[in-house]
């Protein structure tokens, strides 16, 4: 099958290919050499299952997320829509020069609100970073986007960021409790804080998002500064 | 130029000479292990850096053939650590800077192992993991600071390899984690323990309190092989998560823990098959030691200034990211 490397994760190799003569992403997981096979088999299985399970299941809530098209559980591969026009959220943020606040605080408050809806049914994306979200522009009639940089210049053309997605649910899981919802935060806002120190806003105004949508938002980030706290307090030995 | 350094922040003491090309003239060390089955106690451990270091200072010093009138800096460890182990440095390092009116300044641990590592390995810029028992993070630079992309949620991979090395009674000496590595070779069965990724954190806190309730259960040897599978490989994923988020493609291992060369094979085959490459060390450097505290705090003296006297203190908590990397010019 025809088929190329665009990307390589943590554990997956992603690529763009076609099913049915559509344009697809396909992200498979492949045998690490480096792990115990045993191990390394428990761990492919049981997360190419919480992937598509878990994306499947927000995607029904309404939060926007490539619809998984086909999934080979014995080969670890799952076929998904591919977002296109799109672009990480990470690379936007380190390439796209003279952002408007505007801009900024649209695309900080749809990715709170899509955090808050996955917590509202239980779900950790467990990976929450902003290489795992990405935007789909709103095009204007008759634009065509070739690369990165056009996707980032119809961005800003825009007053509105467009859409954004969430990937890579492969370490996300079901759980109610407010630490793992805390947990799940904080590991995003490390993310944003290392990567994008300049962005010294867009957490909090995540969080604003997150605070509009989320049922149990006081609960979950009373946590967060707990667990803040916990992060500073433990560095403690050289 | 001529730099002494002290590092004491936790059960080692040394006293290290470096010039500012980074050779190193001396760098004696000394350990200390509290009795089998425990740990190495704060008072205890201070006891033995007092008892040791000026011993150590003449040692390095005939080492590198020279006298307290050839050193130009005084540098020592600021933090993070154990309080008192930190004092004896910091108390020496002060007095030595008032005694021969020499300048001083004081240094982060950690940036001082990812320094030395950058020097002895000739990496330029690296993904960090920085292993120890203290510490488990991984370290990228990103806009003037070394910043902390994982770290462990909860204890050090070092501390989890020590405390499980207490509950078998396996010896203190020369390392426990090096005892475990021993063990772990003739382990065979792997017994499935807990395994916990958050993003780029990671946790070892369920998979000591799992493995201590069976320990009892299955021999000592595949205990240790499957600790140091499951922990191993829950460090290696963390960092090669760290390099895809950040598009590097070197890691550099630093740490106590570092020296353990079944980590240094996972994260070297890891990088295999990404068309990367490792940087490790061995024991020499990778175990605290005063020469990377020497050399760090001469390349920051040499960009920014020593420090007063009065700023001259020691903290148990000092974040990676809180150092202004002024040395460094991208
Ligand atoms: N549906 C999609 N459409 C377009 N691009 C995608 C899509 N899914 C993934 N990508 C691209 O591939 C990259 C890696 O994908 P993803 O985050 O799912 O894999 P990964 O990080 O390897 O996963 P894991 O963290 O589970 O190992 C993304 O950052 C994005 O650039
Ligand atoms: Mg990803």
């Amino acid at each position: 099958m025809d088929r190329h490397l665009i990307a390589q994760g943590a554990e997956g190799k992603v690529f763009l290919g076609k099913l049915f003569g559509e344009d697809v992403v396909i992200k498979e997981r492949i045998a690490r050499k480096y792990r115990h096979p045993l191990l390394d088999a428990k761990i492919r299985q049981k997360r190419i299952l919480q992937e598509t399970r878990n994306m499947g299941k927000a995607r029904k809530e309404g939060v926007p997320i490539p619809a998984v098209l086909f999934v080979d559980a014995a080969n670890c591969v799952i076929f998904m829509e591919k977002i296109t026009p799109g672009i990480t959220v990470k690379e936007f943020l380190l390439k796209a020069q003279d952002v408007s606040k505007e801009i900024m605080i649209d695309l900080a408050h749809k990715i709170g609100r899509n955090i808050a809806l996955l917590h509202n049914i239980q779900c950790i994306q467990g990976d929450l970073t902003t290489s795992n979200m990405m935007i789909k522009p709103f095009v204007s009639l008759g634009a065509e986007l070739n690369d990165s940089n056009d996707i980032i210049q119809e961005i800003l053309k825009n007053k509105d960021v467009g859409t954004v997605y969430m990937i890579d649910f492969g370490l996300s899981f079901i759980s109610n409790l407010p630490e793992d919802m805390a947990v799940d935060l904080y590991v995003l806002e490390r993310a944003i804080g290392s990567l994008h120190p300049e962005c010294s806003s867009l957490f909090e105004d995540i969080l604003e998002g997150y605070k509009q949508n989320c049922t149990k938002a006081n609960i979950n980030l009373t946590r967060l500064s707990q667990v803040r706290l916990r992060g500073r307090k433990r560095l403690a030995f050289g | 130029m001529l730099a002494l350094g002290i590092e004491g922040s936790a059960n080692k003491i040394s006293v290290g000479i470096v010039d500012e090309k980074g050779n190193i003239l001396a760098n004696p060390r000394k350990t200390y292990n509290g009795p089998p089955g425990s740990g190495f106690l704060p008072k205890e451990t201070a006891e033995h850096h007092r008892a040791n270091i000026l011993g150590l200072i003449d040692e390095a010093l005939a080492e590198a053939n020279i006298t307290m009138d050839n050193i130009g800096l005084i540098c020592y460890t600021k933090g993070p650590g154990m309080a008192n182990p930190l004092s004896v440095g910091a108390l020496v390092a002060r007095t030595l800077s008032q005694m021969f009116e020499i300048p001083i300044i004081g240094v982060n641990h950690c940036v001082a192992h990812i320094e030395m590592g950058r020097l002895v390995t000739g990496a330029e810029n690296p993904t960090v993991l920085y292993v120890s028992g203290g510490n488990s993070q991984v370290i990228a630079y990103n806009e003037g600071k070394y910043r902390i992309f994982g770290e462990t949620i909860d204890i050090a991979v070092g501390n989890c390899l020590d405390r499980f090395a207490r509950i078998l009674k396996i010896p203190n000496e020369p390392a426990p984690g090096y005892n475990i590595e021993q063990l772990a070779k003739k382990g065979t069965n792997f017994i499935e323990l807990p395994y916990s990724v958050k993003g780029m954190d990671v946790s070892f806190s369920g998979l000591l309190s799992h493995i201590e309730k069976i320990a009892d259960k299955y021999p000592p040897e595949d205990l240790c092989f499957s600790l140091q599978e499951t922990a191993f490989a829950m460090l290696v994923e963390t960092a090669e998560r760290a390099m895809a988020h950040c598009n590097s493609n070197e890691v550099l291992i630093v740490g106590g823990v570092g020296c353990n060369l079944r980590l240094q094979k996972m994260v070297q085959e890891m990088l295999e098959e990404r068309g990367g490459m490792l940087h490790a060390m061995d024991e020499r450097y990778c175990i605290d030691n005063g020469a990377m505290i020497a050399y760090t705090g001469l390349i920051q003296f040499l960009s920014s200034g020593g420090m007063k006297l009065n700023d001259c203190i020691f903290t148990q908590r000092f974040r990676t990211d809180e150092v202004d990397v002024t040395w460094r010019n991208k």
